[in-house]
């Protein structure tokens, strides 16, 4: 196997990078989420390769970004009613080394208007910077970090490419078991774990436009058991990005379908078969989710991004309280956390967002050259109903052109309610120092 | 007559017919080119880019970055007043301004992906104070230029840019730019060495180097279409 890859590494076009990511958690264990497998200390060894080599001639070509991630942890605490004590180091899956193809395709060009594409591949058509709600087909991305997320999906793409427009099809088949990240079968559970009998996929189809200065996205969506239980589910996503008044980018992105797959938690307990259900998942109404939002430059060359985000399926103040009881009951171990993507063939983030509300901000703050190659960055990411969110603040230093070092402090601040989103975050503080080297 | 014709022969051009040939000289019709920049920093120190430049018919031009290892992969796209950037780790292309800076140096994007200055700016003649230079005052017709003025000074002789001087609304001179090193390039001969100085930080300044250029070469105009990014 490492011959072949040596085989095809040969001629071929290669570039990556080789991270460490050392990070202290300040674990919070008062809140209702365990904190058993939650390390207080944890380095995380990062060594990727970016693979292009061409086949035949430009117009044909395979891809790979590939990652192996080892990990260590250590340091972990709990409060299992009896007070804060110490736990010992134990076995934790989230730190097990694994591998992620977060890229791996072949791109061929038979007609300079048709491109086909076969493998893994993300694909962003969302206009959003920190999050994107319409992209219902890669692995969720770090909204603290959106550069650190490149996973896609599993995919064969036919597109059509002219000056002004393009057409796209796909259809993804979802990973339905894999090991260390690697996947092994696709499409429909094996015999061995027959966890239902259906076709998981998607399907897509996309018409991008540029029209009148501005990017205009309009896709549909048809899924099958794609990440979720709902057989025939229709979707419908639009974005658009354009400058306005020279210096301001404004963009929006939209999905919009019928019921919700959220899982909602039951308010009274002794009514519901379980704690939690898709109860809105075949109500009719329309649940969109909608993301606006601006960009500028100044003339310092600092960055200012502002974005907003409403998900009508969000939770209610009262059924986020009722969650949050709910959790606190299941604390002992019967719901499992770290601080890792919930996508095992994702990679790693520094921070996994799952927003559970309606209305959110995402407002990042980057100004480079505050010496010659130090960029400071603030970014916050806050629930507008209750306050509460998460500001994080970096320094970064390209300190040669292969070399970039970068310190950042995560802090949770957790509002105005005593029962917030924001105080399920299972720490009080984060930092973590990151070198990163560039070949 | 004879004499009509020597005047009319050594009659100093037009401003139109100047900024015409600016455009020619600096952005011929479709190229591919490779080019080196060289970053120079307050701190002394230096970042070197090293790039790919295809230019298509119409204006349209593609650039892909080879170097550093940190900004391999990367590539800008410009369409008429259309600019964004493909950034290998977010897996897509973002909107650019044309006043951002380009690459962080000290030309910004207009600088470098859009050399239309017929489209975008209206040419006068006037008084460079050297004999032997011509001096070409130009003034932005639209938002989207990426100055609000500019002094494009030319050899007398040759016709080839020798500087340019860049100002804000304000009239604050915001660049510089040094053209030298005219080379031939297959016929087509044009400043390789142009070195912009960023007026408001006077220790920075930044070199491009042309190290090779075609033209006259076809490219499908779906190079230039923003899916095509990456691939």
């Amino acid at each position: 196997m490492i011959f072949v890859l040596l085989l095809a590494v040969v001629h071929a076009d290669v570039t990556g990078y080789v991270s460490d990511r050392l990070q202290g958690t300040g674990v919070r264990t008062d809140t209702s989420l365990p904190t058993r497998d939650l390390p207080k200390w944890q380095n995380l060894l990062e060594l990727n390769a970016q693979i292009k080599k061409t086949l035949g001639s430009d117009l044909h070509f395979a891809y790979a970004d590939l990652s192996l991630f080892s990990q260590q942890g250590g340091g972990y605490i709990t409060d299992d009613g009896a007070g804060p004590h110490s736990v010992p180091d134990h076995n934790v899956a989230a730190l097990h080394p694994f591998a992620v193809p977060s890229e791996l395709y072949i791109s061929s060009t038979p007609d300079e208007h048709l491109n086909l594409l076969f493998g893994r591949k993300r694909i962003v058509w969302g206009s959003g910077l920190a999050w994107n709600p319409a992209d219902v087909l890669n692995p969720a991305k770090d909204p603290t970090d959106p550069t650190l997320q490149r996973a896609g999906a599993w995919m064969a793409r036919a597109e059509s490419v002219f000056e002004d427009f393009t057409i796209t099809a796909l259809v993804a088949p979802q990973v339905t078991e894999q090991v260390s990240g690697l996947p092994t079968h696709f499409l429909a559970y094996p015999s061995w774990d027959a966890q239902d009998g259906h076709a998981h996929f998607l399907a897509a189809a996309r018409l991008y436009a540029l029209w009148n200065q501005t990017d205009i996205n309009l896709v549909y969506y048809f899924t099958n058991n794609f990440n979720d239980d709902i057989q025939h589910r229709s979707r419908v996503a639009l974005s658009f990005s354009r400058y306005f008044f020279t210096d301001y980018e404004l963009h929006a992105e939209a999905l919009l379908a019928r019921g919700s797959t959220r899982l909602y938690p039951c308010d009274n307990l002794f009514a519901c078969a379980a704690p939690f259900g898709e109860f809105k998942r075949d109500d009719g109404a329309l649940y969109p989710r909608v993301l606006l939002g601006t960009r500028t430059l100044f003339s310092d060359e600092s960055q200012l991004s502002i974005e907003y985000l409403y998900q009508a399926d969000g939770f209610k103040r009262s059924e986020m309280a009722t969650l949050l009881s709910l959790l606190k009951r299941a604390h002992d171990n019967q719901i499992s956390i770290a601080n890792m993507s919930g996508d095992s063939s994702a990679a790693p983030q520094k921070f996994s967002f799952t927003p559970l509300r309606r209305h959110y901000a995402f407002i990042s703050f980057q100004r480079p050259k505050i010496a010659d190659d130090w960029t400071a960055s603030a970014f916050l990411l806050a629930d507008l109903e209750d306050f509460s969110g998460l500001a994080t603040l970096s320094l970064a230093w390209s300190a040669t052109e292969w070399l970039t070092l970068t310190a950042v402090d995560f802090i949770p601040f957790p509002g105005k309610d005593r029962v917030s989103e924001g105080s399920l975050l299972p720490f009080d503080n984060r930092v973590l120092f990151e070198a990163r080297v560039f070949y | 007559m004879h004499a009509l014709l020597l005047a009319t022969f050594f009659a100093a051009p037009t401003a139109d017919a100047l900024l015409h040939k600016y455009d020619d000289i600096m952005s011929p019709a479709t190229f591919d080119l490779e080019a080196e920049m060289v970053a120079h920093r307050d701190d002394g120190s230096v970042r070197t880019y090293k790039m790919r430049v295809l230019k298509g018919d119409g204006d349209k031009v593609r650039v892909y970055f080879q170097e550093p290892a940190s900004a391999r992969g990367q590539e800008m796209l410009k369409v008429g007043d259309n600019s964004w950037i493909y950034m290998p780790s977010l897996k897509r292309a973002v909107r650019l301004a044309n006043r951002d800076s380009f690459m962080g140096g000290d030309f910004n994007n207009a600088d470098v992906l859009r050399v239309n200055y017929e489209a975008d700016y209206a040419a006068t003649l006037g008084d460079s104070g050297d004999p032997e230079k011509l001096l070409l005052e130009l003034k932005s017709k639209s938002a989207d230029a990426g100055y609000d003025r500019i002094r494009l000074f030319f050899g007398q002789k040759n016709e080839m840019p020798v500087r340019a001087e860049y100002y804000a609304a304000s009239g604050k001179l915001l660049r510089s730019a040094d053209f030298a090193e005219v080379k031939d390039f297959g016929g087509h001969q044009r400043p390789a060495h142009i070195v912009m100085r960023n007026e408001l930080a006077v220790k920075r300044f930044s070199e491009l180097n042309t190290t090779s250029m075609k033209l006259d070469i076809h490219v499908p105009a779906s190079k230039f279409a923003l899916d095509d990014l990456g691939r």
